[in-house]
């Protein structure tokens, strides 16, 4: 799949698994934050996908 | 959920923490399918540095940065019950975040084309200003205002800047050269004078107090 999409595609996968060893300071508010909203966020949609749970539509 | 006797040796007398083996990203994903919250947590924590650390790296600024994580895990975790395995999780998750950043750094990158756009010489006078009733004049005393409110803040280096742009039309590096400024801070100062002009006239049609100017970046 790499060879396919070319160098960028490389360099690009390489920078993000090295990632992990670069120390960069995210917010901890906006981390927390953004946890609760996207676990809101499946939770509506897990009951919007099942119909016959007491929070799904019918 | 977890595979105790997956990697371990039963024959050897292993101290009691170290049977403990982090569920793999299959094991977090089934959990997640099947609605275990501390599944997704474990996910998220999972990747969070890393998604994080590659568009903060990609964008330079705190801001897009947050925004387009957030765009990003929004998708992924959406995503996250029809995605079938075909890829490992992290390949898949980087695909996604490199899109995403992608598309970001189009958008800023056309948000700037469309400014550049806009030229002094694209404003034409609908007549001479000799010609005008003394309520224009006033108009026009009045925008002046604002204008010079709005663009108190700017330098005399960031008026040369924007000058040499609009009036010479010289490209970046060279107007850099001149005010002995580096090419990102060129950007930056060309983008925050217009965005100063452009507040200016909707500050003025909307004739409202002009609000304070927001510092956009370098002076």
């Amino acid at each position: 799949m790499a060879t396919e999409l070319g160098n960028g595609f490389e360099d690009e996968l390489r920078e993000f698994l090295e990632a992990d060893d670069v120390h960069v300071d995210a917010d901890p508010l906006f981390r927390e934050r953004l946890r609760r909203q996207l676990w809101a966020l499946l939770l509506k949609q897990m009951a919007d996908d099942d119909p016959g749970s007491p929070g799904g539509t019918l | 959920m977890f595979s105790p006797g997956k990697d371990n040796d039963e024959d050897s007398a292993l101290p009691q923490a170290s049977l403990y083996q982090e569920p793999c990203d299959r094991e977090l994903l089934e959990g997640f399918r099947q609605g275990r919250e501390e599944s997704f947590t474990e996910l998220y924590d999972r990747y969070f540095p890393r998604v994080y650390a590659f568009t903060s790296r990609r964008l330079r600024n705190r801001a897009d940065a947050e925004e387009v994580t957030q765009e990003v895990f929004t998708a992924v975790f959406r995503s996250l019950p029809s995605f079938r395995g075909d890829s490992q999780l992290l390949t898949w998750i980087f695909g996604i975040a490199r899109n995403t950043i992608n598309s970001q750094i189009r958008r800023e990158q056309s948000a700037g084309e469309r400014l550049a756009e806009i030229e002094p010489g694209d404003v034409h006078a609908g007549a001479s200003v000799a010609s005008w009733t003394p309520e224009e004049h006033l108009e026009l005393q009045r925008c002046v205002r604002v204008l010079e409110e709005q663009l108190g803040s700017v330098t005399e280096w960031q008026v040369d800047a924007f000058r040499l742009r609009h009036e010479q039309d010289l490209p970046i590096g060279e107007i850099a050269r001149r005010t002995q400024r580096s090419g990102d801070a060129v950007r930056s100062s060309l983008y925050r004078v217009k965005r100063l002009l452009v507040e200016a006239v909707e500050t003025h049609v909307a004739g409202s107090a002009p609000a304070p100017s927001r510092d956009w970046g370098e002076a």
